[in-house]
This record gives C-alpha cells, sequence and structure tokens, in this order.
C-alpha cells in the first residue's frame, strides 16, 4: 500500500499534490457554517499570531520607555525632595533638642489577618493570625489602613484577639486635629461615637477630624480615628455634644497591623544605601 | 531564496488586492493581482507551485470572507495548476503574453467560481462569466502592467540566485 502511493507520487507527483490541495479544499467548503468560521478565525488567529505578538511588543517598548523617562523624572525630583526632606529632619531634630521636647518616634507595624470574629451587643473582638511569637503584647495599639481600630486583650502563642474601638470598655483620648481639643471618643452604637468632656466654649465643628491625643499613654499621638458629624449643646448648657462616625469599617476589616515597635525618628530610613545607589546610577544614565 | 521572494512578493499583492484594488474598481469590476502571482508562479516554477500558491492566495482571499471558506483554494489550485501544465508547452517569454496570461486565469478562476457558487442556476453564473469576470479580465490585463515592476524584481533575483548557483 505504502509502495503504491510511493509510486503514484512519484508518478504523478504534480496530480498527487492538485488533488490533496482540492481534497484540503473541499474538505473545507463542505463545513457546516459556524464551523467555518471558527475554522477561518482559528487561522488567522494562528497567522496573524507573530505579528500581533510584534505589535504588541511594540506598544509594550513604547509604554515602558515612556514610564521610563517618566519614572527617571519623579526619581529625580523625589532625590531633591529627599533631600530637602532630611535637612528638615536635621533641623527639625535640632530645634526639639533645643527646646527640650520629647523625642520623637516613628512605628513599626507587624501585619496581621484577621482569621476569626466575635461579635455580641457590648464587645466586638477580632481573632488575628500573630501572636506572642510574633512579639505581641496585650495592650498594644491595632490600625487599619484607615486609621485606628482597637487594641490588643489578650495574646496567644500565634494568634490574639484585638478589642475594636466599637466596644463599650474602649474610650479613646482624642483630639480635633485643626482645633487641637481634646475630647474623650466613646461608642454609642454601629459606626456611631459620641465625644464627651468637652466645653461649651470650645471651636469644633462638624467635618473635623478627631486624632488620637496621645495622653493615654497606649496609642501615641496623631493618628486618625473619627470624622466629626452633628455639634450641639449638651441638656447642661455647659458641654458640647458630638456626635462623631468611625473612619474604620469595623465590619470589612480582613487585615490590620499592629504597632509593636517605636524606632528613634532620626534612625528611620526611608530606603537604604542599595536602593540609592540604584537611583543615582539611574539618573547618570538618563543625562 | 527563491520562496522567499515568491512569500515577499505575495504579501505586496495581497496588500494591494485588499487596499487598492477596490479603490480603483469599476462598479464589481476590479484587477485581480493575487491570480497575476499565481500564473507568474506557474510559469516560472510549474504545475506543483503553480497550485500551491494558487491555492495559498485562495485560502488567504477566503479567510477573509469565510461564508465559503475553501471555495476561492479549491479554484486558485485549479488555475494554478492549469496554468503550470501550459508552462510545460513552449510558451514565448514576453511581457504582454504574462499579461495575456494572467487575464486569461482570472477569467477561468471567476468562471469556475461562479459555476460552483451559483449551483444549479447556471444562467446567472453565465451572466457573471461574460459580464463582471471578462470585465476584470480585461482589467487586470490592464492594471498587470502596474505590477509588472514587481515581476521583473521577482525575475531578476531567481536570475541571480541561478547565476549565484
Amino acid at each position: 500500500m505504502q509502495h503504491f502511493f510511493a509510486t503514484l507520487f512519484q508518478k504523478h507527483r504534480d496530480k498527487t499534490v492538485l488533488g490533496a490541495l482540492v481534497t484540503v479544499s473541499v474538505l473545507l467548503l463542505v463545513l457546516p457554517e459556524p464551523r467555518q468560521a471558527d475554522v477561518a478565525r482559528r487561522m488567522v488567529a494562528t497567522l496573524t499570531w507573530p505579528l500581533a505578538r510584534a505589535i504588541e511588543f511594540a506598544g509594550d517598548y513604547t509604554r515602558v520607555r515612556d514610564e521610563n523617562a517618566r519614572l527617571k523624572r519623579m526619581v529625580a525630583s523625589l532625590m531633591l525632595e529627599r533631600q530637602r526632606l532630611l535637612q528638615f529632619r536635621e533641623e527639625r531634630e535640632r530645634l526639639r533638642r533645643l527646646a527640650a521636647f520629647k523625642e520623637e518616634q516613628f512605628y513599626r507595624f507587624t501585619p496581621a489577618e484577621v482569621v476569626g470574629r466575635s461579635l455580641d451587643r457590648y464587645r466586638t473582638v477580632l481573632t488575628i493570625d500573630k501572636g506572642a511569637r510574633d512579639s505581641l503584647r496585650v495592650r498594644m495599639p491595632v490600625f487599619s489602613y484607615e486609621g485606628l481600630a482597637g487594641r490588643l486583650v489578650r495574646v496567644f502563642p500565634r494568634t490574639a484577639w484585638v478589642e475594636l474601638l466599637c466596644s463599650r470598655n474602649q474610650p479613646v483620648s482624642v483630639m480635633d486635629r485643626r482645633s487641637r481639643v481634646v475630647g474623650i471618643l466613646e461608642w454609642e452604637t454601629r459606626d456611631r461615637f459620641t465625644v464627651s468632656s468637652v466645653s461649651a466654649v470650645e471651636d469644633v465643628i462638624a467635618g473635623d477630624t478627631l486624632i488620637t491625643s496621645g495622653f493615654g499613654g497606649v496609642v501615641p499621638k496623631g493618628f486618625p480615628v473619627a470624622v466629626v458629624g452633628r455639634v450641639s449643646r449638651a441638656s447642661d448648657g455647659l458641654a458640647l455634644r458630638i456626635e462623631a462616625r468611625a473612619l474604620v469599617n469595623f465590619d470589612a476589616l480582613e487585615e490590620v497591623f499592629v504597632m509593636t515597635d517605636e524606632i528613634p525618628w532620626d534612625r528611620s530610613v526611608f530606603y537604604d544605601h542599595a536602593d540609592t545607589l540604584l537611583m543615582k546610577d539611574i539618573l547618570r544614565r538618563g543625562r | 531564496m527563491r520562496t522567499r521572494h515568491i512569500v515577499i512578493a505575495a504579501l505586496g499583492l495581497v496588500l494591494l488586492q485588499a487596499a487598492v484594488a477596490p479603490r480603483v474598481a469599476l462598479g464589481r469590476i476590479q484587477p485581480d493581482f493575487l491570480v497575476v502571482l499565481v500564473v507568474l508562479v506557474a510559469l516560472r516554477r510549474g504545475e506543483i507551485a503553480g497550485s500551491v500558491t494558487g491555492f495559498a492566495m485562495g485560502l488567504a482571499r477566503d479567510l477573509s470572507n469565510p461564508s465559503l471558506l475553501g471555495l476561492n483554494a479549491l479554484v486558485g489550485s485549479l488555475v494554478g495548476w492549469t496554468c503550470g501544465r501550459v508552462a510545460r508547452q513552449a510558451v514565448p517569454d514576453s511581457r504582454f503574453f504574462r499579461m495575456l496570461m494572467a487575464a486569461l486565469a482570472v477569467w477561468l478562476h471567476d468562471a469556475i467560481y461562479l459555476l460552483v457558487f451559483h449551483g444549479t442556476h447556471v444562467g446567472t453564473a453565465l451572466a457573471g462569466i461574460f459580464t463582471v469576470a471578462l470585465g476584470s479580465a480585461l482589467y487586470t490585463l490592464v492594471a498587470a502592467g502596474a505590477v509588472e515592476p514587481v515581476i521583473a524584481w521577482i525575475r531578476r533575483m531567481e536570475s541571480g540566485h541561478g547565476q549565484a548557483g
């Protein structure tokens, strides 16, 4: 059989090729129309694949080149900005030392994932996947991307419980970022809070951001907590009744950050020596 | 080397057919540059190269309108093979003969295409063969002069290759 076909091909090569081509053409021709369209689409995709790849590569190359140029400009401006900031930092530290201010700290956060949640009417506790083995201790403050979320109340070797701000026994000392008025933030319901101990003559208006005051000694100063809602006089006429709304969405917490350590400000680094060398190299090649 | 030149010429003529032919069309009558290439290859290289080139050119045309996928490939193969068979005879090596062959090939191509396409409606097919197909063949006879530089380039390349080899 094989010999027959070999002989046939040798003797009638042109007719065999034509026969094969005609057979393929007829097979394509008798396909149902949707199948023909599918076959054609696949053939076009296969034939134009190198061209499509080349066009895609050219597009990527142009985009990356533009992005590179933009990043070089950014790196240049950031390098200058960094130099200015370092000067400001030195100047600030010098002035703080002259005024005998407390040395300011830089904070180190340990990220943790929420692995459990216990909700009751008066106390909301989350379980996170980090514990004593990760240097967590009781009373450490816990943050989300938006601001203060709560503090650690129990620490186990591999997990820990976070009591959220939306609990009855979690008052926080806060400060109005604009007017620096201090009060005590207490949970009311859901994400609603009230600020107490604020005199009726103080300057607090709706829309002000409340930050931690740092007075309790547990949470450092300056972290956002809530936004002031309605402000009115209390029934006794001596204090303000301030309603506030938490910045953190307590129902949607998936990952949190536990403040585990404090580093002196002047020993904190924005990026290391290798990064600086890399940036200098990029700038040198960009010229 | 020769095949590479054919592929380059084919790509150029496909572009010409897709971009230029519709713009210079007189109603439904337009030149067929792809068949010109098939004829050239068949005349120079014989039946096998002619039928393969015809199949490839036809398939390229089919892919742009896949409702009758394979019909142009079928007709292209037959036209290429026929032209290759004609080239076995003692044919004059002149520009006019090649252009005339191209025109005849276009007419043959369109005739087979219309007969298969219209099936039992032979009258419609014959009307098309003697109007649109004949017009396209004559238009190709004229327009083939425009692609003569491409053809001449391929011939030069082939001659150069032959001398070098």
